[in-house]
């Protein structure tokens, strides 16, 4: 609800009001072009201080009753802030309390308003900070970048002398400060701020601090390109010695500003974050923005080698779907780089890479990707590689057949030893045919006539003649009632499936954001739903809404049921068997 | 009921099906049986020949001319000498001038048309006038058709006051639900129990008791085959043979024998040679036709999960051993017909070779889900063992050890004690505490380290030490011996018996462990005791320990290595 008042009716409540009722009437302030004159009604009113707006938000539990009544507050003191008559000291702390009650931290920015608005606030503030840091040094930058803009010099040293103070706070604070204020044109101040604090690089091993250095180098370098060299030895030295926050600053330049950045930045911010914790997903995230930006560009092959090493060190803790916008990229398989990643993550045998394909492959909703070999990444003359190759392709793709047999396909079309066209035809039929007799035949039906290599289509023709084999062995198979498992098992069989499948079900309408906000309601009888729908008037309006069915077939692989424990052998030896080098060819 | 009865004649085949059921019937009705039918020398159109007294009048001579079910004009009179009309003037032409005993000569003669179901109208004036011209004083017809014989069982094999309601309504149950076999043997083991119930009875209404578990198997397997569904029969067959076993067991020994117990024993070998022939109808029909093909088997039996297909084809593996076992035993009692052996020989390497087709072909026996299925593969490499067929035996042993070492290691369907299928069907669930739970004892892996010591595959049995030592050190490997009340239990299941060698060391070398094991058999002389050994019918035990779910006894893998030894020597 908002204010439905005049000025002058407004006027007279806020006067009347209590403090509570005050802070009622600011969350009521409507937003609109009206609300102007209302914030400045209150400016005016506390200036001449008939109220205190300060005071009325130094409240405590002010956001108990939460949501948008209590930002609405907020945005007007927000308004408001920098043309209000206040005591710094009362203003910093009902910044502070703002900040601890809402964890909002967008108040800061009319605090730095407020400060330099006029000169002395920020000398003030200044004092008191330095006075009592354990209390405000989180509000130094703010009071440094608002001093800077009224006294540039005094406030730049006084950061500089800061940035070595001995309280952890300031001086963290400090060295925020010196990336974040407005340096002159034509200085070199920003020289002269960066090696200070590279100086202090040199000594710090604090995680935090280093963060705030990393954070600062980068914005000092992003101000003066120039400062590229000593960036770059900077930042190393931060990284070797930061952990976690540290890392986490990185990755922000890495991942919001990777293609501003040269060759030696991307570089050594690779070299660092390979060694990303896991558990922070939020750097992940900006590992994410960034990769994806670079696979687009000329930095492709660093840009995997990369990725590899951040799945391969973190031993299987970070999967390839953390990086969701890398893994849509890469599907897109622009410059081939999907097929470029499938052969050599594959070929290359390693768990967490091969593991990697296997995420991205499933990513799609829908028709399986079809794949094809880089053959820039296989050395087709080793015939060991072609037959490894299609193995862990089964074994990595085998719930995605399609891409899996394409894989074959593509092998079998650059194959000309007989040997191997033989065991791919073998590896067609079983298990990809003889388990996936639906899609994976379908799918060789299309391809045979697509193919030029007349051995590649004798091949693929042999695995279908195999698959035919097998199929007309089973054609004479009839059902034999004796074999019929006890009508109690089939009841209990279904019983536990029916569970299953409304566990299920309850499952997916939580995960689902539609499913989990409309009503439901369920038709006992009958395929149409009748319903009135009532306009304004009063008058029904008689709705008929005729049911669909939905529906979604999968095709189960064939021998999940005749034989689960040799296919889940077979999938896990597939897996895991790795490329004896010395091996003589297949 | 009658008509139950009727339905099942209508249905049987003459030769050994129909002609088997005539002298018992006969026996029962109070005539003595003078010719039974025979396949080799002449019989002159005489299926059947009994003389005596029915129904209080003066004896009578009774010649049988059987066929098979309804009497149509081309079973009536047609070129083949099998007709009902030629059989008939052989009896008057042949039989009773030349072949009648000189003691019956001067009795009536009554030559009795048989046949399970009826005459059909279109034949009946040719009937009718073919007995008017040949009837005489001393020589009339009789016919015998389905309807009759029918009354004559109930009133004779099933009448009320012998049997109870509950027994009958028992056998119209088992009939009823054919197609739910479980539901079906479950009512039908209840009819048997009944007629085994022998306490305090004397030789004939134990002869009788015996009689009603044939024809009543007989009547379920006549319907189960019509029906195309043998379980039932299957299941029935095998309980119905241990109990008339109980039944005859105390008059096998020779010094005993008289006129019934004759009988008795002659109608267990007829239930002997019914099961027989309800095993080889499975085998032949259901089983063998698929074995060669590809995961056949596995999609025959394929239920509502893979937990289906792998208790299914366990069973199906256990009973084609089981088949070629009692071929193996009939091979072993022929002495003298060299046809009969090389038939049983052949049999014996079909069955051997289905067992080994169906392993490669269905994948899914290289691991059971239950512990017990131990019993199955335990015959089963009895038979090859038997066979002399080391390689498949060690082959299909490593890849079992190989999966199970896979699934212990994955979590996978390892083999567990659990019995219970909806138990089953949630089975494996995660973590050490579940494993062990589950796998509280085993015979099967014991079993398979043993095979391997017999064998002198030191990498197999080593690989079942290390299985024990990472994943089992908790269960307790054990072995099942017969003990003082098995002979007792055995056949009926009447009661636990039996006793478990607990803990055996599969830490010892091979040698050692065998001498273990087989020494245990050395402290259970019970089983040369047990009156199945004792009468050479010792495939019985086997039946026996499919059927109740038993381990197998050692003594059988232990007299076989030893013949298996001296052979070699």
């Amino acid at each position: 609800m908002t204010l439905a008042l005049s000025i002058n009716e407004f006027e007279t409540e806020v006067l009347q009001a209590s403090e509570e009722e005050l802070l009622e009437l600011i969350g009521k302030v409507p937003v609109s072009d009206e609300a102007d004159a209302f914030e400045e009604k209150l400016i005016q009113l506390h200036n001449a201080k008939e109220i205190n707006i300060i005071n009325v938000f130094l409240k405590p539990n002010q956001n108990t009753s939460g949501g948008t009544r209590y930002f609405q507050k907020i945005r007007v003191l927000e308004n408001i802030l920098p043309k209000l008559d206040s005591e710094i000291s009362q203003v910093i702390d009902c910044v502070l309390h703002l900040i601890r009650e809402s964890n909002d931290r967008t108040v800061l920015r009319p605090f730095i308003d407020y400060c330099s608005a006029v000169p002395v606030r920020s000398l003030k503030g200044l004092e008191l900070i330095e006075k009592t840091p354990d209390s405000y040094a989180v509000l130094l930058m703010q009071v440094l970048i608002a001093g800077s803009r009224v006294d540039f010099d005094y406030y730049f040293n006084a950061a500089l002398r800061l940035v070595n103070a001995e309280n952890i706070n300031i001086s963290r604070n400090a060295i925020l400060a010196l990336g974040r204020i407005d340096y002159p044109d034509s200085t070199n101040l920003t020289t002269q701020a960066f090696v200070a604090l590279e100086a202090r690089c040199n000594e710090e091993t604090d995680d935090a601090t280093l963060a705030n250095l990393v954070d600062t180098f980068s914005r000092l370098y992003e101000r003066e390109p120039s400062l590229e060299p000593l960036f770059v030895k900077a930042i190393d030295k931060a990284l070797l010695k930061g952990h976690d926050l540290s890392l986490h600053m990185a990755s922000e330049l890495f991942g919001f500003r990777c293609n501003e950045l040269t060759e030696s930045v991307i570089s050594i911010l690779i070299k660092h974050l390979q060694n990303v914790n896991p558990v922070n997903q939020g750097t992940l995230d900006n590992i994410d923005y960034g990769i994806e930006s670079l696979l687009g560009t000329g930095k492709q092959d660093q840009v995997l080698r990369f990725l590899e090493q951040i799945m391969i060190n973190s031993e299987g803790r970070i999967s390839i779907s953390i990086f969701d916008s890398v893994c849509h990229k890469i599907l897109e398989n622009q410059d081939g780089i999907l097929h470029r990643i499938v052969t050599r993550w594959l070929l290359g045998g390693k768990q967490s890479l091969c593991k990697a394909v296997s995420d991205i492959i499933h990513l799609p909703h829908g028709s399986d990707p079809i794949l094809s070999i880089d053959s820039s990444e296989i050395d087709l003359g080793d015939t060991n590689q072609t037959y490894f190759l299609a193995r862990k392709a089964i074994g990595y793709l085998f719930g995605r057949p399609v891409s899996a047999a394409s894989i074959i396909i593509s092998l079998i079309e650059v194959s000309s030893d007989s040997g191997i066209l033989q065991a791919m035809s073998d590896l067609l039929f079983n298990p990809l045919l003889l388990n996936y007799i639906g899609k994976v035949g379908d799918y060789l039906k299309q391809q045979i006539s697509s193919i030029e290599s007349k051995s590649a289509q004798e091949a693929i023709q042999a695995a279908k003649q195999a698959l035919e084999n097998y199929m007309s062995d089973l054609e004479s198979v009839c059902t034999v009632p004796e074999f019929q498992p006890p009508q109690r098992n089939r009841d209990a069989y279904s019983r536990k499936i029916q569970q299953e499948m409304s566990e299920a079900m309850e499952q997916a309408e939580k995960n689902s954001v539609l499913l989990s906000i409309i009503p439901k309601s369920i038709l006992l009888y009958g395929h149409k739903s009748i319903d009135y729908v009532y306009s304004q008037d009063g008058d029904a309006r008689r709705v008929e809404n005729p049911l669909k069915r939905i529906g979604n077939e999968i095709e189960l692989p064939r021998l999940s049921t005749l034989d689960p424990q040799g296919l889940s052998y077979m999938v896990t030896v597939f897996r895991a068997e790795q490329l004896n080098k010395n091996e003589t060819n297949h | 009921m009658k008509l139950i009865i009727k339905e099942y004649l209508a249905s049987l085949r003459e030769r050994d099906e129909l002609d088997a059921i005539i002298p018992d019937l006969l026996s029962e009705l109070g005539l003595t049986v003078l010719s039974r039918p025979s396949r080799g020398p002449r019989q002159d159109g005489v299926d059947v020949a009994a003389v005596g007294s029915l129904d209080g009048g003066e004896d009578k001579v009774y010649l049988f001319s059987i066929k098979e079910r309804n009497l149509t004009r081309s079973t009536w009179d047609s070129n083949s000498p099998q007709c009902l009309r030629a059989s008939l003037n052989q009896i008057l032409d042949a039989f009773i001038p030349n072949r009648l005993p000189q003691e019956h000569r001067s009795k009536k003669i009554v030559i009795c048309l048989c046949f399970g179901g009826d005459i059909q109208e279109p034949v009946r004036p040719d009937v009718t006038g073919y007995i008017k011209s040949n009837q005489k004083n001393n020589i009339s017809f009789e016919e015998w058709n389905g309807d009759k014989l029918a009354s004559l069982i109930l009133t004779n094999f099933l009448q009320e006051d012998l049997i109870p309601e509950l027994a009958r309504s028992q056998l119209r149950k088992s009939l009823a639900l054919l197609d739910e076999p479980d539901a079906s043997y479950g009512h039908f083991s209840i009819l048997v129990r009944a007629f085994s119930n022998l306490e305090n009875k004397n030789e004939n209404e134990k002869l009788k008791a015996i009689r009603q578990i044939a024809i009543c198997l007989w009547i379920l397997y006549a319907w189960a085959r019509e029906a195309e569904n043998l379980e039932s029969a299957y299941l029935s067959s095998e309980f119905s043979l241990l109990h008339a076993w109980s039944i005859v067991k105390p008059y096998m020994s020779m010094s005993k024998q008289n006129k019934t117990s004759e009988q008795i024993q002659e109608t267990y070998f007829r239930i002997l040679h019914l099961y027989l022939q309800i095993t080889d109808d499975f085998v032949d029909e259901k089983v063998i036709p698929y074995v060669t093909k590809k995961h056949a088997l596995s999609i025959v039996a394929r239920g509502s999960d893979s937990l289906d297909i792998n208790l299914k084809l366990f069973d199906i593996v256990g009973r084609l051993a089981l088949n070629g076992t009692w071929a193996y035993w009939f091979l072993s009692t022929i002495y003298e017909d060299p046809e009969d052996a090389a038939r049983l020989q052949s049999r014996i390497i079909e069955i051997a070779n289905s067992v080994k087709y169906t392993i490669a072909n269905n994948p899914i026996l290289l691991l059971p889900v239950q512990d017990s299925q131990v019993i199955d593969i335990s015959a089963t490499l009895l038979l090859l063992m038997a066979d002399s067929d080391n390689r498949n035996i060690i082959s299909w042993l490593e890849n079992m050890v190989e999966r199970a070492e896979f699934a212990f290691l994955t979590c996978g369907l390892y083999p567990c004690n659990l019995d219970s299928y909806v138990d089953l069907l949630e089975h494996p669930q995660p973590g050490d505490e579940y494993r062990q739970k589950v796998t509280v004892g085993s015979v099967l892996f014991p079993m398979i380290a043993l095979v391997a010591a017999l064998l002198n595959h030191e990498e197999l049995y080593k690989r079942i030490q290390a299985i024990k030592r990472e994943y089992l050190s908790h269960c307790n490997f054990q072995f099942w011996y017969p003990d003082d009340s098995s002979e007792e239990h055995l056949y009926q299941n009447s009661g636990i018996h039996g006793a478990t060698l607990s803990h055996v060391r599969i830490d010892l070398p091979m040698d050692k462990f065998i001498e273990q094991v087989f020494g245990e058999c050395e402290e259970s002389p019970q089983f040369d005791s047990l009156s199945a050994v004792q009468y050479n019918q010792w495939p019985l035990v086997l039946v026996a320990c499919r059927h109740y779910r038993l381990p197998i006894p050692l003594h059988l893998w232990k007299s076989l290595w030893e013949s298996r030894t001296s052979t070699d020597l």
